[in-house]
């Protein structure tokens, strides 16, 4: 894979995996985030979480599969921002769910 | 003459400074806030319901004994936010896809041990005297709202039939109909309950004066997201136990099978009291959200009805009965 390539799958990935992070920041300023703000917020950032994570497992499979080198190359990337927004979604759950009261 | 052309000057108000004469226009501004204050003051969700305007509204008699001092949660809220699988398991997907479901003509069938069992029309059950009461929601996953809903007693309706000795328990039976209820048709993927839902009460329980007959909220008739055109409220348990858009009303000599229990016998009981000592085995019922609210509430025992319902269940262990 030229790094050109590389690069636009790896800017794909950020601009994906940040996507939903960006919607509900937007929903905060909105207003948009339902009758039940805490509960929508720490639901979007464990799906994410889960979604990132089974990706990154994925990709080992892939390559074994396919013989694709390319999956090892965003592996990481992958992880991390599963690992990042676990970080997210288990702050909001203890902080704002529970701490608050 | 000298006096009297004074005294025409301060008639007409020429000795008051034109800059303490109210202006017209602020001067009918404020009768309309006054009126508006005076409106709000007098009826401070029909309002709210009235902006939301697409409903008809169902008059009916403030019940002061059934009032609730903390502030109601918003129309939007109540009508956005529920749990109705029969439309789809998000929390939006009843307001989304209510509109599929017709509430006319519909009829509601109350048998099983009485005397004179008998098809009701859904007119007929309009015709019951309508109260409005104000009553607190607890959902099983510790989330809370407060609604100010219509109806009549329970009772009313099921003493019209005449149980006879041998009834101790009343079923409910939800509509199955996947044409109206999208999320009754079986998917490939996703959990879904066993149709039509079904729900249960002791006889004593339904007859108690707190459970109503639902037929409205805010003002008018019941949203069909909330269960139109009719349902059971049981303030004191979880949300669930309050069966919606009912098509048949059983009494019976034992315990109905009920879809929640089925489901998850371990996780939801028949009784479903509200009760912050009992956790759900995944997790704890001590608190709830207020749907409006920051911070997390106490869970009150019975929902905060426990002088009204306590002695239902005196002597019960409702760790065991949960």
């Amino acid at each position: 894979m030229s790094s050109r390539v590389r690069i636009a799958l790896k800017a794909a990935i950020w601009i994906a995996s940040l996507w939903p992070l960006g919607t509900l920041v937007r929903g905060y300023f909105t207003d948009d985030l339902g009758a039940n703000p805490i509960d929508y917020i720490t639901r979007t950032l464990g799906l994410t979480a889960l979604v990132l994570l089974l990706s990154s497992l994925g990709m080992t499979p892939l390559r074994v599969l396919f013989r694709w080198s390319w999956p090892i190359q965003v592996r990481r990337l992958l992880g991390l921002l599963a690992f990042f927004y676990v970080c997210l979604h288990f702050a909001v759950w203890i902080g704002l769910d529970h701490f608050f009261a | 003459m000298l006096i009297k052309r004074a005294a025409d000057r301060m008639l007409r108000g020429d000795d008051i400074a034109s800059r303490e004469i109210t202006d017209h226009g602020v001067f009918l501004n404020r009768r309309a806030f006054m009126t508006g204050v005076a409106a709000l003051a007098l009826a401070p969700w029909s309002r709210e319901a009235e902006a939301q305007g697409n409903l008809q509204p169902l008059p009916a008699t403030k019940n002061s004994a059934y009032q609730v001092q903390e502030a109601l949660t918003s129309y939007k809220s109540i009508t956005t936010y529920n749990n109705f699988y029969e439309f789809g398991t998000d929390k939006g997907d009843p307001a989304a896809y209510g509109a599929s479901l017709k509430t006319r003509p519909w009829t509601v069938k109350v048998d099983g041990l009485c005397a004179k069992p008998k098809t009701f029309d859904i007119e007929e059950v309009l015709k019951f005297p309508l109260e409005e009461r104000v009553y607190r929601l607890r959902c099983v996953e510790a989330w809370s709202m407060v609604i100010p809903w219509i109806g009549f007693p329970l009772s009313e309706l099921i003493k019209r039939v005449e149980p006879t000795g041998q009834a101790k328990y009343v079923e409910f039976t939800t509509l199955v109909n996947p044409e109206m209820f999208p999320g009754q048709k079986r998917g490939i993927f996703g959990f879904s309950l066993d149709w039509p839902y079904t729900e249960g009460l002791r006889l004593d329980e339904a007859m108690h004066p707190l459970t109503l007959m639902t037929v409205g909220l805010y003002g008018q008739v019941l949203p069909n997201q909330n269960g139109a055109p009719l349902r059971v409220v049981v303030p004191w348990k979880y949300g669930f136990k309050s069966g919606k858009s009912i098509v048949r009303i059983r009494l019976t000599s034992d315990e109905p099978k009920t879809s929640w229990n089925r489901a998850a016998p371990s996780e939801y009981g028949f009784y479903s009291n509200v009760n912050p000592d009992v956790s759900h085995p995944r997790w704890s019922q001590a608190t709830e959200r207020r749907i409006g609210e920051l911070k997390r509430r106490d869970t009150l025992m019975f929902n905060g009805y426990a002088d009204r319902v306590a002695s239902l269940y005196t002597g019960m262990d409702l760790k065991k009965f949960y």
